[in-house]
């Protein structure tokens, strides 16, 4: 285990593949068209981030860097208007950063699984709708969404449908990291980056 | 007179304000005070900044909600609803957003985090990282052009594998950059002293001044009016 | 001031040593210019000197870098960096702040300065160096060379005793060059210990006290600045450098020009947006034409290119390929564009595989015979993006060719190349025009320019001029035109 502090090269390399991921972030927001696929936007978004993930895991093999790109992005997704997801992102990260510390920093099963973890933690920003759905719902209907909307939301929002959400999620996250190997192997090990 | 400014600390409580007690304590009258007292703020900051295309798109936005909302049923009314009410409920958020990112400089920021007592090691990064974004959406932009020279379409015989071929052309090139580009923004960022350990000083510290009091009180108002039922 | 004993480095991952027993002795006040191919080891001994090797280097190091008769190692970089400022070549990514103030005060602050010495230090350097029209903008906005000024004043702003460029002109015109020189001056009058590696060569005529020649990682010899620039023309070829003098003439006069009329726009106008670029804009090019495309920083350049090849839509006027009108479709089949930066448009898992790339009609012979031509045969199983940048540029060319295309569009094919690797840019280019393709070259390097192109143009927004040869070359009256043309 690496205990050596983050250096500034360190923490600048962590704010470029943020940056990297967010801007994966944005690309997904396309999912958020129908309330079917909004509910599967995280799902989207950690398919499309995880080379990001991936990159920043194998470059900084020290305690923090992880943490610090579940921060940040948790506060955009704040900034976005899901201010739940901080929280679950910082605790996910941190899950995260242990596992990936743990098992040396170069065990791609493991990072992987730690961000199929995280992933799923992103789906807290919903957390709202499954812990208090009934109160949420209501509370949705006096914020002037139609009762539809609400109902349509409402169907999605049950234990089932949570589990759904949660392996569909991770399925994501998982084939995001395939994807990611197959990039890593064949483009950035043979030219160097990695 | 000069232009407002604010502090960054306010501008990061407004952007607070907007994205939690506007969900946390949903009221329409809230939600357009909210509209207004930023729709000011970007006025006064810069003339130039107003984002009259997001008002005005609030406003649609809201009229539609009014009148054409009621007249629709089924699929149609779930799509346009959810336009209609969910994203409208972001646009505080966007226009705090916009607020921070258009006035605010780097080295502001920085400083008024560090005033918050952010630790380094998560200001260094998130600067970088809003530094970066734009880079990004550069390179985007020529990676694109190069596709297109090179005539890269999505077939739709071949839907999957084409859209496979796309990523794979945008990942690459980004990742090699990156990498490129976080070493050497870290060798300049190096060689100017970033790693010093001595207390940084700011050309331009963040001082609360009477605006700051005058917006943050007004919050706490509306806030309290709130808590009381009174919206 | 500056002592390396007997120094050798070499990369992690690295199969040669890339510098070789180096020994060398700076004084105080000295300017020093290190010059050699690309790899020969100039880069490797800036970031020995300003401590990047071995602090964020970990490759295998011998020997000891003194500064002040202190183990370089010993101090720590933040310190270092008090001492020695730095410059590098990308101007883009230099920088860690979106604006310019920020960006030149950052390293005083990273230091800790009360604000008012902070202050007064930055309208100084503003006035020492004349940036006001830079301060309080974005970096977005700027050109390649006012982003480099800003690098250079912001490692100013700290006031370091010795001063590492590296490349610092491998992305400037020729006005900014000229700053540079101005600057790089000012700063040997202060007194500043200078260390500059570069390629470009004739500008530096008046600054350089001691050259220092490298191949291959290895010291061969240390020229007075007298000896070096008496060096002649056929001596500095044969080491491989770049000119030394902007007056010599090297006209090439072109070859393969036919009668036959390839583009022709008619009156075009194009903007962004609602923002006009260029208004009525006409020219005829001719088959096997290498034509030079110049012009003031953002005067669009670029923007004109994109239109050629087909990124770019018309909002005025027409363009003809051959006598046919040619619409967005057509300008991308038939034309190509090769960007500043390759890296952005190089795709695939392997040299061959890039060539074969959406392209059906090639067939495997022809791709053989085509990298053997652009020396890369050797290289077919390599990735591309481990290619050095001169291959990536002849791969791009590679693939152009097997595409077919008779319109080239080059942006600055040679930044940061040395002199072999622009030459050998220059004999594709011509035996592009050989089989009749029309080549558009914009480019701030005016040893190209001079030694390729058989017209230049001069682009303004309303109007193009042509520049016609005489007893000059045309970097001379490009020179002068950039100069009238400045706001």
């Amino acid at each position: 285990m690496n205990n050596a502090k983050l250096n500034g090269k360190d923490l600048i390399t962590t704010g470029i593949y943020t940056a990297l991921y967010i801007v994966a972030l944005f690309v997904a927001s396309v999912a958020n068209v129908t309330p079917f696929t909004f509910m599967f936007y995280p799902a989207v978004a950690s398919l499309l981030g995880a080379v990001f993930f991936i990159m920043l895991a194998t470059k900084i093999q020290k305690v923090g860097a992880i943490i610090i790109w579940g921060i940040i992005v948790g506060l955009l997704y704040m900034v976005l208007g899901m201010g739940m997801t901080l929280p679950f992102a910082i605790v996910g990260a941190i899950i995260a950063q242990i596992i990936i510390t743990k098992t040396g920093y170069t065990n791609f099963k493991m990072t992987t699984l730690a961000y199929i973890i995280v992933s799923v933690f992103f789906i807290g920003g919903y957390a709202q709708l499954f812990v208090t759905t009934e109160s949420y719902l209501a509370e949705s209907v006096n914020r002037g969404l139609s009762q539809e909307f609400v109902d349509g939301l409402a169907s999605y929002a049950t234990v089932p449908f949570l589990i759904i959400m949660i392996v569909v999620s991770a399925v994501f996250a998982l084939l995001g990291c395939l994807l990611a190997k197959k990039i890593l192997k064949k483009h950035l090990v043979k030219a160097g980056v990695l | 007179m000069g232009h407002l400014t604010l502090d960054v600390r306010t501008k990061l409580l407004l952007i607070l304000y907007s994205s939690i007690v506007v969900f946390a304590f949903y009221s329409f009258w809230l939600e357009t005070i909210l509209i207004i007292l930023l729709g000011t703020i970007q006025f006064l900051s810069k003339k130039s900044l107003v984002s009259l295309r997001l008002i005005t798109l609030y406003v649609i936005f809201v009229l539609l909600q009014i009148f054409l909302l009621p007249k629709l049923t089924g699929t149609l009314l779930m799509m346009t609803s959810f336009f209609v009410v969910s994203f409208r409920r972001l646009f505080p958020c966007f226009l705090s957003g916009i607020l921070l990112i258009n006035t605010t400089t780097v080295s502001e920021l920085t400083s008024g985090l560090s005033k918050l007592k952010i630790p380094r090691q998560i200001i260094i990064p998130l600067t970088v990282t809003l530094r970066y974004i734009p880079t990004v959406k550069e390179e985007f932009g020529y990676i694109k052009d190069a596709m297109k020279i090179r005539k890269f379409k999505i077939r739709k015989d071949k839907f999957f594998s084409d859209i496979l071929q796309h990523i794979e052309c945008y990942y690459v090139p980004l990742l090699v950059s990156a990498s490129q580009i976080s070493d050497e923004l870290s060798t300049s960022a190096v060689t100017r002293g970033i790693e010093n350990p001595c207390k940084k000083t700011f050309l331009h510290p963040c001082s609360f001044g009477k605006f700051d009091v005058i917006i943050v009180s007004m919050l706490v108002i509306v806030l309290i009016c709130i808590i009381n039922g009174t919206f | 001031m500056i002592e390396l004993d007997n120094v050798s480095y070499q990369y992690k991952g690295s199969d040669t040593t890339n510098l070789n027993n180096f020994s060398l002795t700076i004084q105080k006040g000295e300017c020093v210019l290190l010059c050699g191919k690309s790899g020969c080891g100039k880069t490797t001994v800036t970031k020995l000197v300003n401590g990047i090797i071995p602090y964020l280097s970990n490759g295998e190091k011998q020997g000891l870098v003194k500064l002040n008769n202190q183990n370089i190692e010993n101090i720590p970089m933040y310190k270092l960096s008090q001492i020695v400022g730095s410059v590098f070549q990308n101007p883009k990514s230099q920088f860690f702040n979106l604006d310019t103030d920020s960006e030149l005060t950052f390293a005083l602050e990273n230091q800790g300065l009360p604000v008012d010495k902070i202050k007064e230090r930055l309208e100084e350097v503003t006035n020492k160096l004349a940036i006001h029209h830079l301060r309080k903008r974005n970096i977005f906005e700027l050109s390649g060379g006012e982003k480099q000024l800003i690098a250079i004043a912001s490692v100013y702003m700290a006031n370091p005793e010795i001063f590492v460029l590296d490349e610092p002109t491998a992305n400037l015109d020729l006005l900014a060059i000229d700053t540079l020189k101005e600057i790089l001056l000012y700063m040997k009058q202060e007194g500043k210990t200078i260390l500059i590696a570069e390629h470009r060569l004739s500008y530096l005529k008046e600054i350089v006290d001691k050259v220092v020649f490298m191949e291959n990682g290895f010291l061969k010899e240390i020229y007075t600045n007298k000896e070096f620039y008496n060096l002649s023309d056929s001596k500095r070829k044969s080491l491989g450098l770049r000119r030394l003098h902007d007056e010599i003439e090297e006209v090439s006069g072109n070859r393969y020009t036919k009668k036959e009329i390839s583009v022709c726009l008619n009156n075009i106008s194009i903007s962004y947006g609602k923002k006009s670029i260029l208004t009525n804009i006409s020219l005829k090019a001719h088959k096997g034409d290498i034509i030079g495309i110049t012009g003031s920083n953002g005067i669009g350049k670029s923007s004109l290119c994109r239109t050629i090849c087909g990124l770019h839509s018309l909002t005025k006027g027409n363009i003809t390929y051959s006598e046919n009108l040619a619409r967005i479709p057509i300008r991308l089949q038939m034309s190509y564009l090769i960007m500043q930066d390759v890296n952005h448009q190089l795709f695939g898992e392997s040299v061959e595989d890039e060539c074969m790339m959406n392209n059906d009609t090639a067939t495997v012979k022809q791709i053989e015979d085509i990298l053997k031509i652009m020396d890369l045969f050797s290289y077919r199983k390599k990735h591309p993006m481990a290619l050095s940048g001169g291959q990536k540029q002849r791969l791009a060319i590679a693939i152009s060719l097997l595409l077919k295309k008779d319109i080239y569009i080059f942006d600055e094919p040679t930044s940061g190349l040395d002199y072999v690797s622009m030459c050998s840019v220059r004999e594709q280019i011509i035996s592009l025009t050989k089989k009749g393709a029309t080549v558009f070259l914009v480019t701030h390097d005016m040893e190209l320019l001079d030694t390729l192109c058989n017209r230049c143009l001069f682009l303004c927004s309303d109007k193009i001029v042509e520049i016609f040869r005489d007893k000059n070359n045309y970097s001379v009256h490009v020179k002068r035109m950039l100069l009238e043309n400045r706001e």
